[in-house]
């Protein structure tokens, strides 16, 4: 009993000194904010940056204001609004961005608020916007950014990674009326898919700054080619397989009403070929539904580096014993977590024997509608 | 289609077309000429029952893959070329195009009921057969209703307007396909 209250007196008289110093401390900050504002009159010692960059909800974009303030104070660097670890960690790859840059880091108190502040952010998307609203809030550069939009995670180095979801965030950008998108050098292509918009490709922190002062302007990316249909290739043909003509029709009757099919027989009859030779048959995709299912790759980080736009259509062949969560996505995140694999839009999706499927599916008989 | 989790949920665009393969029973072989099944009738009623009948109802082709025979396997003949069978799809899914235009659909498969009414319209001797089919097959309303897509996709293959009992008795012998 007396060794308790002893501990608790102790765990009290810790609290007490810890508020105190707060306390101490918060009002010394104050007194030299206003002693600084008085030193400086009419400038002020807080400066204010806003900068857009984008967050990614399912597959739409939506605009991010990343307003950076710095102020004087004990030295600290704080990103709010409802940030994940990616972007806590954001931090520390703006910091040593900067400061590889050869440019410098303000040691004051810096907050960086991602608004609207009630929508959840993910990624490391935001790392360039954060550096460039800090760059512009030291005033280290300066210009009219209020009709551009920064993309891209940053390395330590400075340079400027390939970011998943660029395509929705500029095709939002360009729904918002936005002039400019600066993009990481390696997605310009799918960025690019986006018409009627400037797209700067940026390979470093560096090159934007000496773009933003004028040095060194970045040029902006013209495709190099317009979309043509070029031939895709198929891994079966139907020609390759001999005779099941029944079966043959019904494929095709199925690709041209996009009817579903079950197919029943003995192993080794050919049911899986004849599905994959299904994406053989089917009509190429239009631009719309190219476009769609680009986004989805892009958003689940499945877009292939050489390939901006995927023109084949999607064919996923889950196993029978894959389970809901597996199929549509599992975890605590909403959306397109590690391995979600891109659904299957305007595409095909082959079933592989169906030995263990009822039970689980019979909850969810409704999911087969299409969501449009 | 709407995922939601814990952070929220989150609304994806799930257009998809179904292509299942399944064996008849648990060995696979049942109904096989030249190979015997090892499996007991309750022990294929259980297997096929994993299908569950909602699911099934879903399917508007059922099809039967046999064993090829030899002779066909080692034939130097091959089918079609996939290329060809595509331009004729590509026809059939233009054929549809125009006749949704202003609409959101996409396809046959995509009709609803009204639409169905407008483009599936049956002859009398259409009517005879799907009355008499609907009630061989005990065809659910659904299931009704998917037949008469289906006989329209093969009239739109066949480049006609109406659909005569001739397309539609291939789009019932589709939806009527079971290893019994």
């Amino acid at each position: 009993m007396v060794l308790h209250d002893y501990i608790m007196a102790g765990h009290l008289r810790n609290k007490r000194l810890n508020r105190g110093l707060r306390i101490f401390r918060f009002y010394r900050t104050l007194g030299r904010r206003s002693e600084g504002n008085e030193g400086n009159e009419g400038k002020g010692d807080t400066m204010l940056a806003k900068v857009l960059s984008c967050a990614i909800n399912g597959l739409e974009g939506m605009l991010v204001e990343v307003e950076v303030d710095i102020a004087n104070g004990i030295p600290a660097f704080t990103v709010v609004g409802l940030g994940d670890t990616a972007v806590q960690e954001s931090r520390e790859r703006v910091r040593a961005a900067i400061r590889n840059s050869g440019l410098s880091f303000p040691t004051r108190r810096i907050t960086v608020n991602l608004a609207p502040a009630d929508v959840r952010k993910a990624g490391p998307a935001y790392d360039l916007s954060i550096a460039v609203g800090v760059l512009l809030a030291s005033e280290q550069i300066a210009g009219d950014v209020s009709r551009s939009v920064f993309i891209g995670e940053l390395s330590l180095d400075g340079t400027l990674r390939h970011t998943d979801g660029v395509l929705p965030m500029v095709a939002v950008a360009r729904e918002q009326a936005i002039d400019t998108v600066y993009v990481p050098y390696e997605d310009a292509a799918e960025a690019a898919l986006v018409e009627d918009l400037t797209i700067v490709p940026v390979r470093t922190l560096a090159d934007l700054v000496a773009h933003a002062t004028g040095e060194r302007p970045l040029q902006s990316y013209l495709p190099e080619h317009a979309f043509d249909y070029d031939e895709v290739t198929y891994p079966v043909d139907f020609q390759d397989v001999r005779g099941q003509e029944h079966v043959k029709r019904a494929l095709e009757i199925a690709a041209a009403g996009a009817h579903n099919v079950l197919m029943t027989g003995t192993p080794g009859a050919g049911k899986t070929m004849m599905a994959r030779a299904l994406m053989s048959i089917l009509p190429p995709m239009t631009l719309d539904e190219a476009l769609e299912v680009t986004k989805i790759y892009s958003v689940s980080g499945q877009l292939p580096r050489d390939t901006p736009l995927v023109r084949q259509r999607p064919f996923c062949a889950p196993h029978h014993t894959t389970s809901l969560a597996g199929l549509v996505g599992g975890g605590g995140a909403a959306g397109c977590g590690q391995g979600w694999s891109p659904w299957p839009t305007g595409g095909c999706c082959s079933w592989m024997s169906c030995r263990s499927l009822a039970p689980s599916w019979k909850s969810c008989a409704n999911p087969w509608k299409t969501a449009s | 289609m709407t995922v939601s989790r814990a952070s929220g949920s989150v609304t994806f665009p799930a257009s998809f077309m179904l292509v299942a393969a399944q064996n008849p029973c648990m060995c696979g072989y049942h109904g096989d000429p030249e190979r015997a099944c090892t499996c007991s009738s309750s022990a294929i009623a259980r297997y096929q029952k994993r299908i569950s009948g909602p699911l099934l109802d879903r399917f508007d082709i059922q099809v039967n893959v046999p064993r090829v025979k030899f002779e066909k396997l080692s034939s130097e003949q091959g089918g079609e070329s996939s290329e060809t069978i595509r331009q004729r799809v590509c026809e059939a899914r233009l054929r549809q195009q125009a006749r949704f235009r202003g609409k959101r659909l996409r396809s046959n498969a995509d009709m609803g009921p009204s639409e169905i009414r407008a483009y599936c319209v049956l002859d009398e001797a259409g009517q005879d057969l799907m009355k008499a089919a609907v009630r061989h097959f005990s065809l659910s309303a659904r299931g009704y209703h998917r037949v008469l897509k289906l006989a329209r996709t093969i009239a739109d293959l066949a480049g006609r307007e109406h659909i005569g009992p001739d397309l539609l008795s291939e789009a019932i012998h589709f939806r009527s396909h079971r290893v019994e």
